[in-house]
């Protein structure tokens, strides 16, 4: 479609004239409906939904002060940002806020998303200092803020106790040699038959969970500056050993098609001994309901090579609060993103399961008191990194990483042949 | 090879394609009736204690999997009578009167037909927003017919074409117009036909997903869109509850297949010329 400047002008006339009618409606009295786009997470944590949780109804309470109805669309993670993708580029869109991974935080859907620093200027969010600057980074290109971090999963090393002492096993790992070695140690067949990995990861779902095992040997897929970093001494290291591992049955037959639901079920029913997974996972891991080891699943930051002059690794993942260019209520979504981001309320969805981007949080006595594996989280985040996605083709050099670093686990490549293969394929993309 | 050998590898054959078919089925049903700590214990557990709590966790934490489940009856239903309705005219068509321009449509039906679902749903959802038919069961039902019109078409006018001419003929005779032919003889003898293209339109549209996910939000949305939710990437799936909802979700379908079948294999044309 072709710009012209009467089409601006009507477009943002239209805009501005949205804005006051909202504006007019809520001060009339008329109830507004806010509609939001996000995982089921955000709503329950938001809400206070998930049984036991003492944090309350953060945004139904903003609701009812402010006289609007809100509406959740909820849809699993790559179904919802397909969709998100999609009302971005109407006219206008129903959505008025909606949650982004940091994954596909692009600059292309940047672009699509209402700058945030002139309302943040006009109307600030309490103590945004409080938010730490490197995840304001992630959310903000050429110099523009386009969303407002709310959440992040960041990776631990999830063990079963049982199991460590059924093996003799006394202690968790403190360096990767020994998570390693605990791995073929925590790897045999019951008397029933049944058989228990050493170590598992949720290799289907995406490079996340990956890339914080391999982190720990050092390896990385590219630095914060988007220098790619996959042909390197450590990933040929890490890959060799990943290889290793498969081969002797320590990682599951499956490895390549291992999905997250297989993943929690297999160390809730002792099928997994160790698993690299987000820290939140401790909560269903020991849910007495669903686990046969409820109690007993422990996590700790996953450690780094001793070499590297650092204690510990963590990969972290961000999901970010946005409002679109073509919404209609966008001061009531920013009145929203400024209440849940508030400090209080950040400690409150916290206490609902959500993981607080305000390190200030995990100083709250309560969250010490409730949730005993955001003390090992705090120490994680902290020296987490995030796989960096402020370029275009960031979806599809993830797609690559997969292919490549799974041909290499399962020795249909050599890992020298596969990290050869990835920095040819990806550097292009990224530098494109 | 004697007798009583060949019976019992028949008898075993019959048990292999069972399990293979009814096995999935079976361990879903009664998965959703276990304990959550049941469903996945090794050696699995036959015999228990069956729990409704799964489908009381249903009908709490997914309070809206009931009303999208009435909105997947109504597009499925809409959907079946609008797809099967069409192709009954279509398989008239083509069943009766030939010509160069119908053999043309009938192979532009089917070449469509092939097109994955998918590369639709990209020209399409601005075009359904333009309309103001997003998040509308209409859009649904008018896309679940569609794809199913030539298909089901070609399927009814099989059924077309072993109605004898004769009975056409014999009813122009005593003299009945165009449509009083159609309505009053090919109709109730191509019945076998619609039903057997009702089964495929209305099981599609049962399950469908993908159009569902693009072209609704709130009002539209189908079951299987929450049943997908249920599948969870960030807490895990909640696999009572998944299993109490598919199963549920299985009920119509199965209902639907089994009454169907008689009309299915009644032989509704027997001894129609006879006489």
């Amino acid at each position: 479609m072709k710009i012209t400047r009467r089409s601006a002008l009507a477009l943002a006339g239209s805009a501005v004239g949205a804005a006051a009618a909202t504006r007019a409606a809520a001060q009339d009295g008329k109830e507004v409906t806010l509609t939001i786009l996000s995982h089921k997470v955000h709503e329950i944590v938001a809400r206070g939904l998930a049984p036991g949780t003492t944090g309350g109804d953060i945004a139904g309470e903003w609701a009812k002060r402010n006289n609007v109805k809100l509406v959740w669309i909820t849809a699993d993670i790559d179904p919802m940002h397909d969709r998100l993708l999609r009302e971005l580029t109407l006219r206008s869109t129903a959505i008025d806020l909606a949650f982004v991974i940091n994954k596909y935080a692009t600059p292309r859907m940047s672009r699509l998303l209402e700058p945030l620093a002139p309302w943040n200027q006009k109307e600030p969010i309490e103590d945004f200092k409080g938010i730490p600057p490197n995840l304001i980074a992630s959310t903000t290109y050429n110099n523009s803020l386009f969303a407002i971090p709310f959440r992040h999963a960041t990776t631990g090393l999830h063990y079963n106790q049982a199991i460590f002492k059924e093996r003799g096993l006394s202690a968790p790992p403190g360096t990767p040699d020994e998570v390693i070695d605990y791995a073929r140690k925590l790897t045999f067949t019951r008397a029933d038959g049944t058989k228990v990995n050493g170590l598992t990861v949720p290799a289907g779902a995406g490079p996340f969970a990956v890339l914080s095992m391999l982190n720990m040997f050092g390896a990385e897929l590219m630095d914060q500056k988007l220098n790619v970093k996959v042909n390197s001494p450590e990933m040929i290291k890490a890959l060799r050993t990943v290889h290793e591992l498969y081969k002797e049955g320590v990682l599951p037959s499956n490895y390549a098609t291992l999905s997250i639901d297989e993943v929690i079920t297999s160390v809730q029913t002792g099928q997994a001994a160790m698993v690299f997974d987000p820290f939140a996972r401790y909560t269903i891991y020991n849910d007495p309901k669903k686990s046969k080891y409820a109690g007993q699943i422990k996590v700790i930051p996953i450690p780094a090579d001793p070499a590297s002059g650092r204690k510990i690794v963590a990969m972290t993942e961000i999901w970010s609060m946005v409002i679109p260019k073509n919404s209609t209520h966008k001061e009531l979504a920013w009145s929203l993103i400024r209440d849940l981001s508030s400090p209080a309320n950040t400690i409150r969805a916290a206490l609902n399961g959500n993981g607080p981007i305000r390190p200030a949080a995990y100083n709250d006595p309560r969250l010490k008191e409730k949730l005993p594996y955001t003390q090992q989280e705090q120490i994680a985040i902290s020296q987490a990194t995030t796989i960096p996605s402020s370029y275009d083709a960031s979806g599809q050099v993830n797609m690559i990483f997969m292919e490549e670093s799974q041909a290499a686990v399962l020795g249909l490549k050599t890992p020298e042949e596969a990290v050869a293969s990835m920095q040819k394929r990806i550097v292009p993309l990224v530098k494109r | 090879m004697p007798k009583a050998l060949r019976q019992l590898l028949r008898a075993f054959a019959v048990l292999v394609v069972f399990c293979w078919s009814a096995g999935p089925i079976l361990f879903v049903v009664s998965s959703s009736f276990k304990r959550q700590l049941d469903i996945f214990a090794y050696p699995p557990k036959v015999v228990f204690q069956p729990t409704f709590d799964h489908y009381v966790a249903l009908w709490h934490q997914w309070d809206a999997f009931l009303p999208t489940l009435w909105n997947s009856v109504i597009a499925s239903v809409g959907a079946t009578v609008l797809a099967v309705g069409v192709s009954f005219l279509g398989g008239y068509v083509y069943s009766r009167y030939s010509g160069k321009l119908l053999a043309i449509s009938a192979v532009y039906m089917i070449a469509i037909r092939l097109l994955p679902p998918i590369v639709v749903t990209l020209p399409l959802f601005p075009v359904v927003d333009y309309l103001g038919l997003s998040d509308t069961l209409t859009v649904l039902i008018l896309l679940y017919a569609s794809f199913w019109v030539s298909m089901c078409t070609m399927i009814i006018k099989t059924f077309i074409d072993e109605i004898p001419t004769e009975l056409d003929e014999a009813a122009f005779v005593d003299g009945a117009t165009h449509l009083q032919t159609i309505t009053r003889v090919i109709l109730p003898l191509s019945l076998q036909g619609m039903m057997a293209a009702a089964i495929f339109v209305f099981v599609y549209s049962w399950n469908e997903y993908l159009f569902a996910l693009i072209f609704t939000t709130q009002n539209a949305k189908t079951a299987p869109l929450v049943i997908s939710e249920v599948m969870d990437a960030i807490y895990g799936t909640d696999w009572g509850v998944l299993f109490a909802g598919v199963t549920i979700q299985l009920v119509p379908v199965v209902a639907l297949v089994v009454l169907g079948q008689r009309l299915l294999v009644a032989g509704l044309t027997a001894g129609a010329v006879k006489g």
